[in-house]
């Protein structure tokens, strides 16, 4: 039982770390359009070529 | 041969047309040249696996013509110093995720727009474009040339503060539920084990953790409800969030306590609980309110307000009313809102200026009249010059009534709150007399039992029971096209049982076209046309579209323009008086008869002094679905009744051939208004279905205004639901939903009532812990917000 002397603490610090982490994904946007990416998925591969060369261009 | 739908809306193909489009190599049929249009734009722009993408057909397309599109105003609007420019737009006639696709496909290739991303939740569209290499309209007529409706709107103040609230309400939920789950786990641990065998030092540590996970719920999660409880103290007028303060502060020091002291018990599970059902019941009931702000706002910033200002050539071109400056000199049209504060030198007219005074009666204006900007021209044609603008002038002061009405709570929220501050001092009389009598009996659990008391009465159902209710309904509205202004004229329908039309523009749509035309005078038919056409520049009413149509090449001037409200107008041509309009107009003005009667549309006549120079047939298209909805309302025991200001014969024709056994033709605006209330004398709630300006007083006066697509700025202020579908079946849907509503806001004040009642003997007894009696509580509010949420998902009827 003495384990939970040092296992709560440290669940206790994972809760800390994940509320950061999820206060900063609200923050920063991540929630604003949670169908979007399911769909966008699948539309990427369809570029056509003159686009796919224009966004290369760009890269470059 | 079974007959194809069109390949793009999927509507069937009415016989005999050959529209076609090629795709993939067949021939496809499509319905209307609108559809052939948009299908032929999107295959050219090699977009064409949008067909196969998609999942719903889309939306019927009409050609628009480009006369009658006013992108124009918005570049007015959309002047910018710099050269990249953030633009939002509001998208209609999205149905399924490959029109996403579609729509930043294709706008992606315009040249000038950087980005155009279209987010999936709410359909709404951010564009980040160059404002050197392309202007607002184009992009809206991109947007159009593929078959959606754009309309760029301001992310106003209102929507930050939407988003800053949903965000915050989802952090709040985060912290609470994290922290939560650890308190509960603890809980449940100690419940299942019990206290007795447990070493006292791990008993302590558990305790402490508890308090530790508990701290962040208190002083984040909760911190809304500490807020509000202490404004609500603070004006003496405590509402529900002073017993859920109360309840979550009490357990948790009365906790803390027993912490300190190692003795006793301690609730930090249902300080978390009772956060955690909170937060989730205020959320869901937020999300509710957001639909709603976000259908009204689609309104209010559809077209920006412009102005016909003078220009140093003597012309009048179209302009942004914000740019207006002192001693430019406009023009306003009747029916027209009056752009900015001005004084009147030439015309005179009559203003509606409710509004702003909230005096039903127009107001007469001559030369050297004030008018206020915002106020209503309803008469006739007046050239006036603005004496203020900006911070001082009375349209910012409109601007600032708008907010203060949107922020001030509707009555039916207030009577709720009212109710609950009875509520709420009652269950605090009650917590505190169960409080001293366990107190003074020696009760062991008595703080306990008065904490479950506290909670479990919290009257959060009750205060939810309407609003959620009517937000559900608005926004179930809101999406098959009907915008409800005011949640409480639901209530109202449900017991309506006279349904009042307007004939042109409500059950016709509006969109007149000229038939025949017959010369009696010396004038030929194009000189005729020409003289129509220049006298109808001026005015708004329905009727003078079917003129506008072709933009005549020629101009002739006119002076002296003089609108009669609803009837006609007069105006004087080459030094020659001319008058236009309605067969009792005409009559009155050039003293002759006209014979009409043989016509089936409704004649407008042009005269002189003298003699009926022509006489033009305009015929108008009944809306879709107007007889079935007539049909359902007689045969669901409503009165129906058709109100016109126009010549018997057309008004009995369509009154035939809709199906309305009452109608009244030539009537005033006042003869309406004297219907409406002759009606209304016999104890029977009136809706008024209209649509024009001559609707405004009739509409106002009316127990539940709708007005209609296209109805004009006059007729949307004044009416309490606005349907912008061209489909009248939507009323059907209005009233259905309406009595739905009613019955599920009975619903939920019985649960609540039932609930906090039964509940309050219960908790008393002391047979229920804090923590259930949190559960309790917002299950109720649960339930109540979920009953309400049915009236979203209803099958359409």
């Amino acid at each position: 039982m003495d384990s939970l002397y040092f296992l709560i603490p440290v669940s206790a610090l994972l809760v800390v770390v994940i509320i950061y982490i999820f206060l900063w994904a609200v923050r920063s946007g991540q929630f604003d359009d949670l169908e979007g990416p399911a769909h966008r998925i699948l539309d990427e591969e369809e570029l056509d070529v003159t686009q796919q060369q224009a966004e290369e261009d760009s890269e470059k | 041969m079974t007959k194809e739908p069109c390949f793009h809306c999927g509507l069937p193909v009415p016989d005999n047309t050959h529209f076609r489009v090629d795709f993939a190599g067949q021939s496809k049929a499509m319905c209307c040249p609108g559809c052939e249009a948009v299908a032929m734009s999107i295959i050219e722009n090699g977009l064409a696996s949008f067909y196969t993408k998609r999942t719903a057909f889309s939306p019927q397309m009409e050609l628009v013509p480009d006369a009658l599109i006013n992108d124009k105003d918005y570049d007015l609007a959309s002047e910018h110093s710099s050269e990249t420019v953030e633009t939002s737009l509001i998208i209609d006639g999205i149905t399924c995720s490959a029109c996403i696709w579609l729509l930043e496909k294709h706008l992606a290739k315009l040249p000038g727009v950087s980005s155009f991303t279209i987010n999936y939740a709410t359909r709404r569209a951010s564009v980040k474009s160059d404002s050197t290499q392309v202007k607002l309209s184009q992009i809206l007529s991109a947007v159009r040339e593929v078959g959606y409706q754009a309309y760029p709107y301001d992310e106003g103040k209102q929507q930050e503060q939407l988003n800053k609230e949903r965000k915050g309400f989802i952090s709040k939920m985060a912290v609470a539920l994290f922290c939560g789950m650890q308190v509960m786990m603890i809980t449940i641990g100690l419940y299942l084990s019990g206290t007795e065998g447990m070493d006292p030092v791990m008993l302590e540590f558990l305790r402490w953790v508890s308090c530790f996970f508990t701290v962040p719920v208190l002083l984040f999660s909760a911190k809304p409800f500490f807020q509000a409880a202490w404004r609500d103290l603070k004006q003496l007028r405590p509402g529900m969030d002073v017993p859920v303060s109360l309840g979550i502060l009490g357990a948790f020091f009365a906790s803390l306590l027993s912490t300190v002291l190692n003795e006793g018990e301690t609730y930090y599970e249902s300080v978390c609980m009772f956060v955690i059902f909170l937060l989730l019941a205020r959320y869901i009931e937020f999300l509710t309110r957001l639909y709603a702000v976000q259908s009204s706002e689609r309104i209010s910033q559809a077209s920006p307000v412009t102005a016909l200002q003078r220009n140093g050539k003597g012309q009048f071109e179209t302009v942004l009313a914000s740019t207006l400056k002192i001693a430019d000199v406009v023009q306003i049209n009747a029916g027209a809102v009056i752009p900015a504060d001005s004084c009147v030198i030439s015309g005179k007219t009559a203003v509606d200026e409710s509004i702003l005074t909230g005096e039903n009666e127009p107001v007469a204006k001559a030369v050297g009249s004030l008018l206020l900007g915002g106020s209503h021209n309803i008469e006739s044609v007046v050239f006036a010059q603005v004496s203020c603008v900006g911070e001082q002038s009375t349209l910012s002061t409109i601007t600032r009534l708008v907010d203060r009405a949107h922020a001030e709570k509707p009555a039916w929220v207030q009577r709720a709150d009212r109710f609950a501050v009875v509520f709420v001092w009652g269950i605090i009389l009650v917590t505190g007399l169960t409080a001293w009598h366990g107190w003074v009996n020696e009760v062991a659990d008595w703080f306990s039992i008065s904490l479950s008391v506290l909670v479990v009465t919290c009257p959060c159902a009750l205060s939810l029971a309407t609003p959620t209710a009517y937000t559900a309904a608005m926004s179930a509205l809101f999406e098959r096209g009907v915008v409800v202004t005011q949640g409480s004229a639901l209530e109202v329908l449900a017991s309506s049982d006279h349904i009042v039309f307007d004939k042109t523009g409500t059950l016709t749509e509006g969109s007149m076209r000229i038939v025949a035309c017959t010369i009696l005078g010396q004038l030929n038919e194009s000189q005729a046309r020409d003289i129509a056409e220049c006298l109808e520049q001026y005015s708004d009413h329905p009727i003078a579209n079917a003129f506008k149509q072709k933009s005549s090449a020629s101009k002739l001037p006119v002076s002296n323009i003089e609108y009669k409200n609803g009837a006609g107008l007069s105006g004087v041509i080459d030094g020659q008086q001319y008058y236009l309009g309605s067969k009792s107009f005409i009559e009155k003005s050039s003293g002759t008869t006209v014979d009409v009667l043989s016509l089936k549309g409704t004649p407008v006549i042009l005269s002189n002094e003298r003699e009926v120079l022509a006489i033009f047939e305009i015929h108008d298209v009944v809306r879709t679905g107007v007889p079935e909805m007539i049909e359902h309302l007689l045969s669901s025991g409503k009165g129906v009744s058709l109100l016109s200001g126009d010549h018997f014969s057309s008004v009995q024709w369509l009154a035939k051939k809709v199906g309305i056994e009452q109608y009244w033709s030539d009537l005033s605006p006042l003869d309406k208004l004297d219907k409406l209330e002759s009606i209304q004398a016999t104890g029977t709630k009136v809706v008024m279905v209209g649509d024009g300006v001559n609707d405004a007083p009739v509409l106002a006066k009316a127990d539940v205004s709708i007005s209609v697509t296209g109805a004009s700025q006059l007729a949307r202020a004044s009416s309490d639901i606005l349907i912008l579908g061209d489909d009248m079946k939507n009323i059907q849907q209005v009233l259905a939903l309406s009595s739905t509503t009613n019955a599920i806001i009975r619903q939920n004040l019985c649960w609540a009532l039932l609930y906090n009642i039964g509940a309050l003997p219960i908790a008393i007894m002391g047979y229920i812990e804090p923590w259930q009696a949190a559960l309790g509580m917002s299950v109720s509010s649960l339930v109540v917000v979920l009953n309400s949420f049915r009236l979203r998902f209803l099958r359409r009827r």
